[in-house]
């Protein structure tokens, strides 16, 4: 092999070194990038679960002792 | 370095950069799904607590009207109320399990048991579902 022809390999491998390199970066970034989301999504979609779960027994709770205190009301009005 | 890693360094630099680009894509779809995602589960959650808050003042309200002797009239208002309640706790649970299909649906293009065809129309579906909640809020009086 010339001198030539291995100085240009090695002038190849330095940009696949530095290719490699921003590549690797650009992946990495990528990647925290999501494990951020992943992880606020996460909190979100349980505040959400729960948030579903305490309404729907808050309301129905509500619902319930209103409508028992209305028949009290109405038993009491048709008694009079 | 030697020849050989040299060729090894440049084979394998060509080889990720080739994958980088192809995955690209598919991660940029899947970024800008859970971006979407996100907004429409703060949606729903912030229409869940409205509702909640709506609920305590307009069961006062009907109680209120209770106390003044209209028994009969309160108990149309709270039905004809339960009726509009119910349309709202419907869009809101069905923006809910939307939501949860997605997750496992990512999950499993994820884990190579579906295909990422398979998230092709997800976005729009979720925010057609936080559209949903909003009008069914509007419509029961509670601007979110």
């Amino acid at each position: 092999m010339t001198p030539d022809i291995a100085n240009l390999l090695n002038l190849a491998a330095e940009v696949g070194k530095g290719l490699y390199d921003i590549v690797s970066a650009a992946i990495t970034a990528k990647q925290e990038e999501l494990a951020a989301l992943n992880s606020r999504l996460a909190d979100t979609l349980a505040a959400m679960r729960g948030e579903r779960t305490k309404t729907h027994a808050d309301t129905a709770a509500r619902e319930a002792a209103l409508r028992a205190e209305l028949e009290a009301m109405k038993t009491k009005g048709e008694s009079k | 370095m030697s020849k050989r890693q040299s060729w090894a360094l440049m084979g394998a630099s060509a080889a990720l950069f080739v994958l980088a680009v192809m995955s690209a894509g598919c991660a940029t779809a899947v970024k800008d799904l859970k971006i979407v995602e996100n907004a429409t589960a703060e949606t729903v959650t912030l229409g869940y607590r409205a509702l909640n808050s709506f609920d305590t003042t307009k069961v006062q309200l009907i109680r209120a009207r209770a106390l003044t002797g209209d028994i009969g009239g309160s108990f149309t208002e709270l039905d004809a109320y339960v009726d509009l309640r119910t349309k709202v706790f419907t869009a809101l649970d069905t923006a809910e399990s939307l939501l949860n299909t997605t997750d496992k649906l990512i999950d499993a293009v994820a884990a190579g048991v579906e295909k990422p065809s398979a998230l092709v129309g997800q976005i729009p579906k979720l925010i057609q579902a936080a559209l949903d909640v909003k009008d069914a809020l509007t419509a029961l009086g509670v601007k979110l």
